[in-house]
């Protein structure tokens, strides 16, 4: 508990450091890739475009651990940071400790801590698609049907 | 934060502004079609505004009726920019990209976007000591939940207290028991009417806590990492909200999305229904006792805490007489001075653990959806649903929370209404009866 603690506080310096550097409140999303999963960061990188249009936002910036291949660089990404494994980890902790931000979005299927998406992976055919773009991105337009 | 805390928050929140005549003459725009809003038009309602427009970003809620409105987006409502208009925001999650995209049409954070969303205003170092707070008296609670008579015991834990949720849950607990080699486990929920659900399953160790309790060892579980070996967090949305945006796709609904989140069981994986309970016989002399005939008594449920615009009382007290006009003895399932009997109906109460006999023996139910139809979806008798008609993340209300969807039962009739207008359903109600 302490020791997540300490991340968690850890965390919060990070976020604060990416809000300032980026700006994040003019409408800027961090998509941080915490898998080292090349399917699912695709998925996510796929749909930037469809996340900066669904939620307005003015952009994206890109945080992802040295071990992972670097990401193409797709059109609305305005920033991309490589972080040490301990720094992602820590910034999972902050959100962990309490969702203080909608600017951040994680691309995993089991973090933060609690999140299930995993276990509905193969189950009423979800794909990783389905779980990434209404789960980590929360694209409200995918999948839906006008009324 | 409890459900309950959350909607405190609102109102307190909508007091202040009232407070303030933020409201006065104006043209009140909702953002968000939910549940939340919902509760939210009726909060302002009752503070005598009338909610002009409902906006959403949501394609699918966009052109459909809720709340008596038609949802529409925010450009088409808010653009051009109307100084008479005054935005309210519900959403915890996402009130801040919302008030964004408000004020990119030229309204003002100050005096015309607000967001009544629990703790959205409150800055982070308010928020993170006191997170951190309920997350070490978490895991004090914990602590002494876990150390039962016998030794250490896995805890099985809901904090949010809608009856029905636990008894969804409770239908897989023995199978994840068995699966996982658990020795030893305690049922921790909110409150006595959880309490005796998790009871009907024949659970010997079921304990009530207080609903923030609970949270904080929510809290502590997320934070800590803890689980799933000695703390199994039932209700998939409280540690983590990310798997609840896949509510109703492909088809996952309430039932569903327990199964597959909270215990990871797959299709094949029955049912553990409770027992009927009580002996059928004292039931039928209870109902005679009465004055009501076995086979030919309608139980009526009319009361539902998650309705949005609460007891329709014109609504219930015609369906009693029509009832009552084609030969039905007609009583009322209700508790407490809150829940009075329907006029011209008796009122019969049962504990959830005869309810399956009751309702078999009465012949005929019809309920708002609730934690009772859960309880009593077994029973061998007509049973009539009525669901609100309202959006729920990727599907309705009716999808999401369908006794025969959720495979609790196959024979329910479910019936869709608009909360604002439960009278065009008469007849299809009653046309069950004819």
């Amino acid at each position: 508990m302490v020791g997540r603690t300490c991340a968690a506080l850890r965390g919060a310096r990070l976020w604060a450091g990416l809000s300032r550097r980026h700006d994040l409140d003019r409408g800027v999303y961090v998509l941080l890739l915490a898998e080292h999963d090349p399917e699912l960061n695709a998925v996510a990188l796929r749909h930037v475009e469809d996340l900066l249009k669904d939620r307005r936002a003015a952009g994206v910036v890109l945080v992802s651990d040295s071990a992972t291949p670097s990401p193409e660089r797709a059109p609305g990404i305005i920033g991309v940071e490589r972080w040490a494994s301990r720094s992602i980890d820590a910034l999972i902790s902050f959100n962990e400790l309490g969702s203080f931000t909608d600017r951040l979005l994680v691309v995993s299927l089991t973090k933060p801590f609690g999140n299930g998406l995993h276990r509905l992976l193969g189950r009423q055919g979800v794909t990783k698609e389905d779980l990434v773009c209404l789960g980590c991105l929360r694209l409200r337009s995918y999948g839906m049907v006008a009324a | 934060m409890s459900l309950q805390e959350f909607f405190d928050g609102i109102e307190v929140r909508l007091d202040r502004l009232t407070r303030q005549g933020v409201f006065d003459g104006k043209k009140i725009v909702l953002f968000g079609a939910s549940v939340t809003d919902g509760r939210c038009k009726r909060l302002l309602e009752e503070r005598g505004f009338a909610v002009d427009a409902i906006v959403d970003n949501s394609r699918e809620k966009v052109g459909r009726e809720y709340l008596g409105l038609t949802v529409r987006t925010p450009e088409e409502v808010l653009a051009p920019f109307d100084e008479d208009r005054v935005v309210v925001i519900t959403s915890p999650t996402y009130w801040s990209e919302m008030t964004h995209q408000v004020v990119q049409l030229g309204y003002s954070k100050r005096t015309q976007v607000f967001s009544v969303g629990a703790g959205s205003e409150k800055p982070l170092w308010w928020v993170f000591p006191a997170r951190l707070s309920h997350a070490a008296r978490g895991a004090i609670a914990f602590r002494k939940l876990a150390r039962g008579a016998g030794g250490r015991r896995t805890v099985f834990l809901t904090p949010v207290p809608p009856a029905g949720d636990v008894y969804v849950e409770c239908l897989f607990i023995r199978e994840y028991v068995q699966r996982n080699n658990v020795k030893r486990f305690v049922v921790a929920v909110p409150n006595g009417a959880c309490r005796r659900i998790a009871e009907l399953f024949g659970f010997d160790d079921v304990v009530v806590l207080d609903e923030d309790t609970l949270w904080q060892i929510v809290d502590y579980a997320r934070v800590a990492r803890r689980g799933p070996e000695d703390l199994v967090v039932m209700h998939y949305p409280s540690l983590n909200g990310t798997v609840a945006q896949m509510q109703g796709y492909k088809g996952l609904n309430f039932e569903k999305m327990f199964r597959y989140v909270s215990f990871d069981l797959d299709d094949d994986v029955p049912h553990d229904v409770p027992p009927s309970g009580s002996d059928p016989e004292t039931v039928r002399a209870t109902l005679v006792g009465n004055g009501l005939r076995p086979g030919r008594t309608v139980i009526l449920a009319p009361y539902a805490r998650s309705l949005v615009h609460g007891h329709d009382e014109q609504f219930w007290n015609s369906l009693a007489a029509d009832l009552i006009a084609r030969g039905y003895d007609v009583c009322t399932s209700g508790f407490g001075l809150e829940e009075p009997a329907v006029a011209g109906t008796a009122l019969l109460q049962f504990p959830f653990s005869q309810a399956v006999r009751f309702v078999e023996s009465a012949g005929f139910f019809i309920g708002l959806r609730s934690g009772l139809c859960d309880v009593i979806s077994p029973a061998n008798a007509v049973k009539v649903i009525l669901h609100e008609r309202g959006p729920w993340f990727k599907t309705s209300l009716l999808q999401m929370f369908s006794l025969n969807e959720m495979d609790l039962c196959k024979d329910a009739v479910e019936l869709e209404f608009a909360s604002s207008d439960m009278a065009a359903i008469f007849d299809d109600v009653t046309a069950v009866f004819s």
